[in-house]
């Protein structure tokens, strides 16, 4: 199981997220408290957008699969960069030699020219009976673009098919992100049941390209699970946790968002940064949200989601 | 007579509890006094048993997101403070503090653990009174939130999508059937204080029911004194203003839920239905009604359980009512 951070808002200092916390994006890596297991840890990777940079709608990219606290590299970067969006993942897999660790397989994925990233916290059960069958659902550039071994880079290839390209001056309506992020799931469920697929598989997805970030708490076919099965935390939901506010920052002896002032900042996480959560809305079971940035203001927008 | 004796007489509790319930009670509880102003319980935190108020007031309040602290209600005599903590061990919500000089009753949740051991049925009164107080409050957070669904610009389901889901019905089956090892399912942590002739009574008096997905299970509005354990698959409880629906909670396999009817006779507030397809365990009320009577530890389990539900309910819909003045939800 993965961990997932993002953050839309007033720009930041990243490290302020991934290393500074009671809870941070970091300690999550070693000790999450959300969990039951140890992350298997398989990759980190970040990807932020910043006003300051040259070319400012391409983002900053960094992904490793070196242990992120040991990577020095990560910390004087995440001390340089002040974006206004990032996000950021960490991969988690079993203990298999079936398993393949290596760079094209860390999230987030980005097709080039689409601006607009990924990043799975899940596992889709027999996967491998699934993903030929996906490639029809795959528009043929993005059917080349797949370098990797994961489900979710598949997923991605999938979603970004149901997303019209924009020009660079066009913005995506919150309804066509809502909408493509449906389609990939009626697409993923109807190409589960043509392979009798029916184990749970947690499907939590972060999307964002600067503007907007989208974020979604589902598992197909929750509650089916084998009764021999061994314990899984993908047979659960996977958690999924936000908190808004002027901006975050360490205020009244402990890092939270400002309580008073605008609302101008989101993170959305798979767990609080904090282990006082009492500024933190848990994300329902079978809900999106897409939060972005209308008037100077975090607008969020919430739906159930029902295929 | 002592003094808290003739407090605790005329206090909601005592509808349930006799006179030997109440020494026990007073025996293994303490009064604590607090002055205006003190803090009993915080937001975050979990409390290590509950407060029923004796004589005096006490505000809840709660940190929002966005609103910072707000005043929620004012608590007096014969209300309960702390009690989701109890009944889910979970950190508290709300914040409570003294509004007034107060005087409580404090039931620790180790008396209460020793209560199901030694004292069950003193147990289940005291769960019950506390109970009724979770459906009051859980009333008027549901009567908020409505009131907002009114006015809010929510989506609302279409008249063919209710003729369609109001077609779904339940069907029986076998556990074999469903796949569902007998033996795997009486092992379960869910049934792990029934014994083994315990879980085959309590099998005899349920039907294993299959259901397809968005089949309903409680309505709005049925007074039914059934209950249902989901063995796979999740059912979803929601709200619903006219045929404006907001998702309450999801619960996963062994959960056991019922309609509030069950606990205090009124008509359900929410509707229950299946958010995949689903095995369920049907306990009617002819069963439950069997269980109180010849099968009382049976029923004092399925009661545990029903209160514990209840409690999920409250901080469900707590948990609502701060995302719907957050989110544009299903606009």
């Amino acid at each position: 199981m993965c961990r997932m951070l993002s953050y839309l808002g007033a720009p930041l200092v990243v490290e302020e997220l991934l290393y500074q916390p009671d809870n941070s994006f970091i300690k999550q890596t070693y000790h999450p408290k959300y969990m039951h297991h140890l992350l298997n840890l398989a990759g980190f990777g970040l990807i932020a957008w910043d006003n300051n940079s040259i070319n400012m709608e391409l983002p900053h990219i960094y992904k490793t699969i070196n242990l992120p606290f040991y990577d020095d590299n990560l910390w004087n970067i995440a001390n340089k960069i002040n974006p206004f969006c990032f996000l950021a993942h960490i991969r988690g897999v079993s203990y298999s030699e079936n398993q393949v660790v290596s760079a094209q397989n860390v999230h987030p994925f980005m097709f080039r020219g689409t601006g607009v990233a990924l990043a799975h916290n899940g596992a889709l059960i027999e996967f491998e009976k699934m993903k030929f069958d996906l490639l029809e659902f795959i528009t043929p550039p993005f059917q080349e673009y797949i370098h990797g071994t994961t489900d979710s880079e598949w997923i991605y290839a999938v979603f970004i098919s149901q997303l019209k390209m924009l020009n660079p001056q066009e913005k995506y309506e919150t309804n066509n992100i809502m909408q493509a992020i449906l389609n990939t799931f009626k697409i993923l469920q109807r190409v589960r049941h043509k392979h009798n697929i029916s184990t749970a598989s947690p499907v939590n997805l972060f999307i964002t390209n600067g503007e907007f970030i989208a974020a979604t708490r589902f598992v197909f076919d929750f509650g089916w699970q084998p009764f021999d099965a061994a314990p899984s935390t993908h047979f659960a939901y996977h958690s999924l946790w936000y908190t808004y506010g002027e901006s975050y920052g360490y205020y009244d002896k402990q890092y939270q968002m400002k309580p008073e002032g605008a609302k101008k900042s989101i993170i959305i996480a798979s767990e609080p940064l904090t282990a006082d959560t009492t500024t933190w809305i848990e994300v329902p079971e079978y809900t999106m949200l897409v939060a972005r940035r209308e008037n100077d203001e975090i607008e969020i927008t919430s739906q159930d989601i029902i295929l | 007579m002592s003094e808290l004796k003739q407090a605790l007489l005329q206090s909601h509790l005592c509808k349930y509890l006799d006179l030997n319930d109440l020494d026990l009670l007073i025996t293994y509880s303490r009064t604590v006094t607090f002055a205006a102003g003190k803090i009993l319980l915080e937001q975050g935190k979990q409390s290590t048993g509950t407060y029923m108020i004796i004589a005096g007031e006490a505000l809840v309040t709660a940190k929002v997101l966005g609103a910072g602290s707000i005043n929620l209600l004012v608590l007096d005599q014969g209300n309960f403070i702390g009690e989701i903590s109890l009944m889910l061990q979970t950190p508290s919500t709300v914040s409570v503090a003294a509004k007034t000089q107060l005087e409580c009753l404090f039931i620790s949740s180790a008396y209460f653990d020793m209560l199901t051991l030694f004292f069950p049925a003193a147990k289940f009164k005291i769960s019950k009174a506390i109970t009724e107080d979770v459906c009051l409050r859980l009333k008027n957070i549901s009567k908020k939130i409505t009131a907002f669904m009114a006015h809010a610009q929510m989506s609302s389901k279409s008249l063919f999508g209710e003729v369609f889901q109001s077609l779904n019905w339940p069907s029986e089956t076998t556990l074999e059937a469903a796949d569902i090892p007998h033996e795997v399912l009486q092992s379960d942590y869910f049934f792990n204080n029934l014994s083994k002739e315990q879980f085959e009574i309590l099998m005899k008096h349920a039907t294993v029911l299959e259901a397809v997905n968005h089949c309903p299970l409680i309505k709005e509005g049925e007074k039914i004194n059934v209950c249902y354990i989901i063995l796979r698959g999740a059912v979803q409880s929601s709200l619903r203003q006219v045929n404006k629906h907001a998702k309450l909670s999801v619960l996963p396999p062994m959960n056991l839920f019922c309609s509030m009817a069950y606990v205090d006779g009124t008509p359900s507030l929410f509707e229950y239905f299946t958010c995949e397809r689903s095995i369920l365990l049907k306990i009617s009320e002819s069963s439950l009604e069997d269980l109180k009577n010849n099968h009382i530890e049976i029923w004092y389990f399925l009661y545990d359980r029903i209160c514990q539900s209840f409690a999920a309910l409250e901080q469900a819909a707590s948990k609502l009512d701060i995302r719907l003045n957050s989110e544009l939800y299903n606009r």
